[in-house]
């Protein structure tokens, strides 16, 4: 059952897609197609199935009107629409000349195209219910999701979440310094999302420590991540790929917010 | 019509009035439309790099100023005595000066706030007692639409004499929320319970961390300060939102809010107050 494959629902029927913490209900009435959203987070990991199943009598359902597409429906998998803030459970050190490479797991969002060829966007909805978080100081930065993690660095003990994006992130300390992190802002519209065999993947990330008072040199891969085989991507990056680009990633300051 | 001849024309031609009302004519043909092009110029320039009102003023002194200087050249060709009326337009001056010193000080307060840029249309500003959104900075005064939908006008010299509290300059804010809780309960317990209710929250920044401190030994309760950062536009929800979620929290935990109170004691802390009930019929009778 390949969840990102072309779904027919006809006309006075409905199907339940299950992704991780994420049910959702679509149903296809006339010309109008119904979408309604309830996320479990306790739900048990790697489950993912497309069901019959009719959703509480209390949901919420949002509507569009479509008319002339044929009953079908994409699911397609991005990455979320603002920056990521990774925070390790306990704080990292990177030792001067060090690199290290982290497997991050990003929740992705759900895009839903109707029709055929996927000719009409519906919205874009999360996985999971991420908090928001601002990365930089109290008078100018960025609004991005925080995403706490373990920051694991085997693979093989990671535990897999079907509704996550595996993203490999090589840090770098090119500084004469050591790099003592607590949080990583990754932009996430940079990259792609690919399918393997066990779970999803996004294309890697290498960021270079220049020292605390520098920007940090940000790369991201062209190619498709090693670890596993994977086929095209699922999906294009939100914006265009820059290479080396010069931003901010590292946060450890903590800005005095005062009484 | 006179029949001029030949002889007359050259003469004419060569005359020192021809010539004069040949400069006066070239002066306003080319003066004005050069004039008209320069402000243009001017504002176009000035509208990349300063804002819309600045542009106009800048404009509007290149085109009023040499206007001016176009009609005291034209009048200097005509040979009139200028020097009587410049002294006349600087007495004038003077007198209109004394007159509008309220507006003229509008207008240099007008200038400078667009120099310093404390706030800019759109923006959210308190004002003395005035709050509001920011319509427009003009040369004499700022127009505010009140959340109430009230237009309000305050003259520049107000605003460059008080202080301007500019709500929605930096894109995150700080929502400050006091609590009290009754002396009876755990402080570490009620820390965790407000911890735990701001997690919850959609609109509550994880990052700058929020703030719950400890904050008094209040008459009537415990005081805590609950600080939480959220971006500038949702403010007025999250408040709303947080109170609410705290109050129903702490009914579900059975966290006590105090009203205000005061304890009565009759000199020792631990002895009964002493109250004798007095039976006024029986008094009476006696």
């Amino acid at each position: 059952m390949n969840l990102w494959e072309p779904l027919e629902i006809a006309n006075g029927t409905g199907r339940r897609v299950l992704l991780g913490p994420l049910s959702l209900w679509l149903r296809h009435e006339k010309d109008e197609w119904w979408m309604a959203v309830e996320r479990t987070p306790e739900a048990p990991a790697g489950e993912t199935s497309i069901d019959e199943t009719e959703p509480p009598d209390d949901i919420s359902w949002e509507r569009w009107v479509v008319t002339g597409e044929s009953p079908v429906a994409h699911l397609t998998p991005v990455m979320p629409d603002r920056p990521v803030v990774v925070r390790p459970e306990s704080p990292m050190g990177i030792h001067h000349n060090s690199k290290a490479l982290f497997f991050v797991s990003i929740p992705v969002w759900l895009r839903i195209h109707v029709g055929t060829n996927k000719a009409l966007k519906l919205c874009e909805i999360p996985t999971a219910a991420l908090s928001n978080i601002w990365f930089g100081d109290p008078m100018s930065g960025e609004l991005g999701y925080s995403l706490c993690t373990r920051a694991r660095r085997d693979l093989d003990t990671k535990p897999t979440q079907p509704h996550c994006a595996v993203c490999p992130v090589t840090l770098h300390n090119g500084s004469t310094e050591d790099l003592n992190f607590e949080r990583l802002c990754i932009r996430v519209a940079h990259l792609r999302v690919y399918q393997g065999a066990r779970q999803m993947w996004a294309n890697g990330v290498k960021v270079s420590f220049r020292g605390e008072e520098q920007a940090s040199e940000v790369t991201y891969d062209e190619q498709s991540p090693q670890w596993e085989k994977v086929g095209a991507p699922l999906s294009e990056p939100r914006q265009a790929q820059t290479r080396n680009l010069l931003q901010r990633s590292f946060g450890n300051v903590r800005s005095f917010a005062g009484i | 019509m006179p029949d001029l001849s030949a002889i007359e024309w050259t003469t004419f031609l060569g005359s020192e009035q021809f010539w004069t009302f040949v400069r006066v004519a070239m002066l306003i043909i080319i003066g004005y439309p050069v004039l008209r092009i320069a402000a243009r110029l001017v504002t176009r320039f000035a509208r990349k790099r300063f804002s819309d009102q600045a542009a106009m003023l800048f404009s509007k002194g290149i085109y009023f100023g040499g206007l001016a200087l176009l009609l005291i050249s034209v009048l200097q060709q005509l040979n009139f005595e200028i020097t009587a009326l410049l002294g006349a337009a600087g007495i004038l001056g003077v007198a209109i000066g004394f007159a509008s010193q309220t507006s003229v000080s509008n207008i240099i307060s007008g200038l400078f706030l667009i120099s310093e840029q404390p706030f800019m249309v759109g923006d959210v500003i308190t004002v003395g007692d005035t709050t509001g959104v920011v319509l427009a900075i003009d040369l004499l005064s700022v127009k505010v639409r009140a959340f109430d939908n009230r237009y309000i006008r305050i003259p520049n010299e107000n605003i460059i004499k008080t202080e301007v509290i500019n709500m929605t300059r930096f894109p995150i804010r700080r929502v400050d929320i006091n609590v009290g809780v009754a002396y009876k309960e755990d402080v570490a317990r009620v820390k965790s319970v407000i911890k735990d209710v701001i997690t919850k929250n959609p609109a509550c920044l994880d990052e700058p961390e929020p703030l719950i401190l400890f904050s008094a030994f209040g008459d009537s309760a415990l005081d805590f300060l609950v600080g939480v950062w959220c971006v500038k536009s949702d403010v007025l929800a999250l408040r709303n939102s947080l109170m609410q979620d705290i109050k129903e929290r702490f009914d579900q935990e059975g966290i006590e809010i105090p009203f205000p109170h005061t304890s009565l004691y009759s000199g020792e802390v631990t002895a009964p107050f002493p109250i004798r009930l007095v039976d006024e019929r029986k008094e009476a009778a006696d």
